[in-house]
């Protein structure tokens, strides 16, 4: 293929970057690990929670089933869990307003077009 | 080495010298390929790792159903519509537009070597919608087929001769503007 080149590159770059470019297996294997290590911390810490609250569970239920704590289990089913005035509180949302990046990630995400956006900015 | 003996390493288990070859054979040519389109040397810098990790990453699932020359090409194109994409939307954020960006980034770029009617033609081309900006480009400066352009940008070869007359008739009207 003919090409019309009207640019030129700093000395030796390609030489450095087929160098560069070649060391991506490499790489990709050392980071395949760094990558997943986020999620089996999460699986793990998941697995904790399941196995403690279960165990929890089981021993209380025990106590349930022997009659320790029936009375104080049936006071508090009569008590609302949830307070009205925080229920329907109208205080202001305290949420971190989003990056620019943040932004830019969800309107790519939800392939939002960019003459949509430049349409409700000029709605705006 | 050519395509069809790259995949033949490959498919004997030789998965990072086929890699290796890849990059020998394709950086170069993708490099001039995205280029064009970001006008930047270091966003194509850039740009070139994440295709080169997208094509390491894809290489397993290559049936050979297609050239490898047309695969290679439609990740890179894919890649660089996305980063485009992003740049508009960023453009837009800021009140600016992304041809008036390409535009400063054609007047200024320093590595930069041609003339001043090439100059003008390659600020033209910033002006085309993307997928005439995409046919001509692959066509006038890579020369390359109509049905591999097809097969790299998923369109009909008749849409895609369309789509170049249109770009070239308005290039010809912009640089008749300045002349």
């Amino acid at each position: 293929m003919e090409r019309k080149i009207y640019h030129n590159v700093p000395e030796g770059y390609f030489e450095n970057l087929k160098t560069r470019l070649s060391a991506i297996p490499q790489e990709e294997a050392v980071s395949g690990w760094s990558r997943m290590r986020p999620y089996a911390a999460l699986v793990a810490a998941f697995v904790a929670i399941v196995t403690v609250g279960s165990a929890i569970l089981t021993l209380s239920s025990r106590s349930i089933l022997s009659g320790e704590h029936s009375e104080e289990f049936g006071i508090a089913e009569l008590i609302p869990s949830i307070d009205s005035y925080l229920y329907y509180s109208e205080s202001d949302d305290t949420t971190e307003v989003s990056s620019e990046d943040d932004i830019l990630e969800y309107l790519i995400q939800t392939h939002t077009s960019v003459e949509q956006i430049a349409y409700l900015g000029n709605e705006n | 080495m050519s395509d069809k003996e790259i995949i033949g390493l490959w498919n004997s288990g030789q998965h990072e010298r086929a890699f290796n070859e890849i990059v020998s054979g394709y950086s170069e040519r993708l490099y001039w390929h995205v280029r064009r389109f970001t006008c930047c040397h270091e966003d194509t810098d850039d740009l070139l790792q994440e295709i080169f990790v997208k094509i390491w990453a894809a290489l397993p699932s290559f049936r050979g159903e297609a050239q490898l020359f047309t695969w290679i090409y439609r990740i890179a194109t894919n890649e660089t519509l996305n980063f485009l994409r992003k740049k508009s939307l960023r453009s837009l954020l800021s009140s600016g537009s992304l041809t008036a960006e390409l535009e400063r980034l054609v007047e200024d770029d320093p590595y930069f070597n041609g003339d001043e009617a090439e100059r003008l033609l390659l600020k033209a081309i910033q002006k085309l919608p993307t997928k005439q900006r995409m046919v001509f480009t692959m066509r006038y400066f890579d020369d390359m087929k109509y049905e591999d352009i097809s097969e790299i940008l998923g369109s009909s070869v008749s849409s895609l001769k369309a789509s170049y007359h249109f770009a070239h008739e308005k290039i010809k009207g912009l640089l008749k503007e300045n002349f």
